[in-house]
């Protein structure tokens, strides 16, 4: 079986390293780590990502935002996407997942049990 | 000379034309002898003859039209004492002051009939708080003198009757006191009116707008000076203008007419509220009105509208709104990485540790737990108080949410040897409530539970329904809260003694949560505690939709008395 491909877009590189080490070492992903959307507009044709894992709150472009602008691309119209959030209101979840996430994982994560947390996603969305 | 001897001409008549003719005669006299002396004799009669009677005649003339011969002394007595009762509130009493007589006026100001009057005590008529002065009135007008002052007085209704009033004695037989009269110029009106004046003035000092429109033309008729500055209007220039004329000057509201004020103010015409509030927003500003209508005795009804500018407040809620959202970003982050970090390290991901090492990095990753959940309690916290905690209230079946509570806390309560106990949790119970509010309060207070019981202790989960609620209770058998500590166990950041909280750990937050989640569904939460026996914390919770959650912010109706 071959590796899940993750494009995951993160401002804070402290979190991008934990992540990079959850996301690798425990989930056994193969991910390409990006510091904004910008950067993740630039380089995912060519990694060509199973999966978008975006944090909510950056600076000049938000996850959402991200999300629409990789949908522009082609081949990426159904790649499934992940939010990550501190905000914990309902609402927002909500309309997170109304943009076409399928799932919304909240801040401060658990690097133990966010590869988990991922795969089960996916395959609920794969139903 | 007939004219003299009319019997129409008084004594005083004759003198007053004797007063005249003399000095209007002398001269002429005298210049005639003057003339004698010059001018030729034979002409001097005739002229001297002409000129008298011309005199006599002008004065007789001038006289008679000017006196017109007037009205008979008791004519005039009759007119003054019509202008009098037109004029003045009147009563007579007897020496104990008993009233014996009262005027038309009397009967018109006060409100009573005159068969309500006579006989009854003056003091009906007087406010308790000038019974001092009354006395030293009566005292005064007994001994024969008149008074004069300022009197209240209370009419039938209760209102208030100014008068200046002047008391004179009435004196019978050997110049006895026998009573009194009393003559009263009302002036009530122009105290109001110096009292509207006062207000008016006082008015012009408020920072809030301030507007009186009349309730059928709309138009203004009083503006305070904060209302002036606010519509670049002046005194004169604002008794020109109605209501629609302001939305549509100072808005752009061409849409704003009379009948959209009307259909604004419907509750307060129908008399169902007596205030509306409501907020203006306009290029400028944001301002909150509240809209009266006032229905004077006395006048016609018109409206009052208070306007208060509230854009600093609106700003200061946004930045408060905004600094909550950056804390909940920026302290979330680092805790994030210090939290991640603590983990993986802890979990052998990075290699092997010390026992010493991981005892250390545990307290570490703790503590970043515990950082955790007090920024969202404080979180949870500010948005319940600012109103802005979503609740979706539905009906479910609460034993369900129970066991799930119980079931995520049993591994927390096993490490601490505590089981719980369920009671009614068989049953289906509807309730309407928020399932995950439901499951955060219970989260609260079964870890409370837990963590205070004795090793090995039981905590008793209890589900039962009476009428229109449901009542949970938690009880647990352990140490108990002191009786000081119990006033206060509901306040931010507060546990029952210090100590428990390095051994027990918790943000001081949760009970005070758990109580606004309880009360914004509609519930109320109370507890039993005694010291080593234990405690038993109940939240009741209705189980019909009944709940009003959110008020509308654009309008809110006060409701009437």
């Amino acid at each position: 079986m071959t590796k899940l491909k993750i494009l995951h877009v993160e401002d804070d590189l402290d979190i991008q390293e934990i992540a990079k080490l959850s996301l690798e070492t425990i989930g056994g992903f193969e991910v390409l780590q990006c510091a904004s959307g910008k950067q993740a507009l630039a380089e995912v044709l060519e990694f060509a990502p199973d999966l978008f894992l975006l944090d909510m709150m950056m600076p000049e472009m938000s996850g959402d935002e991200v999300l629409k602008n990789l949908r522009e691309l082609p081949g990426l119209q159904d790649t499934p996407a992940i939010f990550m959030t501190a905000r914990a209101q309902r609402k927002e979840i909500v309309d997170l997942k109304s943009l076409g996430a399928i799932e919304v994982i909240l801040k401060p994560f658990d690097p133990m049990t966010l590869p988990d947390q991922i795969k089960t996603a996916v395959s609920m969305a794969q139903k | 000379m007939g004219l003299y001897s009319s019997k129409e001409f008084s004594i005083g008549y004759r003198y007053a034309l004797a007063l005249i003719i003399v000095p209007l005669a002398s001269p002429v006299v005298v210049s005639g002898v003057q003339k004698t002396l010059t001018i030729s004799h034979t002409s001097l009669g005739p002229i001297l003859i002409l000129l008298l009677t011309v005199a006599y005649a002008w004065c007789i003339w001038s006289i008679r039209n000017s006196a017109n011969f007037g009205p008979s002394e008791e004519e005039k007595i009759a007119y003054q004492i019509k202008a009098l009762n037109d004029h003045s509130i009147i009563n007579m009493t007897d020496e104990h002051g008993v009233i014996t007589y009262v005027n038309d006026k009397f009967i018109q100001t006060t409100g009573y009939s005159r068969d309500e009057l006579i006989g009854q005590n003056l003091t009906l008529l007087l406010p308790k708080s000038i019974a001092a002065q009354y006395n030293f009135a009566r005292g005064y007008v007994l001994t024969g003198k008149t008074w004069s002052g300022e009197v209240r007085m209370k009419g039938k209704d209760g209102q208030n009757i100014w008068a200046h009033t002047t008391v004179a004695p009435r004196l019978g037989k050997k110049g006895k006191v026998i009573g009194t009269i009393a003559i009263q110029t009302d002036t009530t009106q122009s105290k109001i009116d110096a009292h509207d004046r006062t207000m008016r003035k006082s008015m012009h000092l408020l920072r809030d707008e301030v507007y009186m429109f009349e309730a059928d033309t709309l138009r203004y008729i009083y503006l305070n000076q904060a209302a002036m500055d606010h519509c670049g209007w002046n005194e004169k220039t604002y008794r020109q203008k109605t209501v629609v004329d302001k939305r549509r000057e100072l808005l752009n509201d061409e849409a704003f007419d009379r009948d959209a004020f009307y259909d604004r103010a419907r509750p307060l015409i129908d008399g169902e509220a007596k205030e509306i509030e409501f907020i203006l927003e306009d290029y400028k500003q944001v301002r909150e009105v509240k809209l009266q209508l006032i229905r004077p005795v006395d006048g016609p009804p018109h409206f009052l509208s208070i306007g208060r500018d509230i854009s600093e407040r609106r700003a200061f809620e946004k930045s408060k709104d905004e600094f909550i959202s950056t804390i909940s970003h920026e302290l979330r982050t680092p805790v994030t990485s210090i939290k991640g970090a603590l983990g993986l390290v802890l979990s052998g991901a990075t290699g092997e540790l010390s026992d010493k090492t991981h005892n250390m990095l545990d307290i570490a990753h703790r503590n970043s737990d515990r950082l955790t959940l007090i920024i969202n309690d404080i979180l949870d916290l500010e948005k319940i108080a600012a109103g802005k905690m979503e609740f979706n209230i539905e009906s479910v079946n609460i034993a369900e949410i129970i066991k799930d509570a119980i079931a995520a806390n049993k591994p927390y309560a096993e490490r601490l040897n505590v089981s719980f106990v369920g009671i009614g949790l068989g049953k289906h119970t509807e309730c309407f409530c928020d399932s995950d509010r439901v499951f955060q309060i219970m989260n609260n207070l079964l870890s409370n539970a837990a963590k205070f019981s004795k090793k090995d202790g039981e905590v008793a989960v209890t589900l039962s329904s009476r009428d229109d609620t449901i009542c949970v209770s938690v009880e647990d058998f352990g140490k108990g809260i002191p009786k000081e500590a119990q006033a206060s166990i509901f306040d931010r950041f507060t546990q029952a003694d210090s100590s428990d909280h390095r051994e027990k750990s918790g943000t001081g937050l949760g009970l005070s949560i758990v109580k606004a989640l309880v009360e914004r569904q509609g519930g109320s939460i109370y507890f039993t505690s005694e010291v080593d026996k234990g405690s038993k914390f109940s939240f009741e919770l209705p189980n019909k939709d009944k709940t009003p959650i959110n008020k509308p912010t654009t309008m809110l109706m006060v409701a009437a008395e």
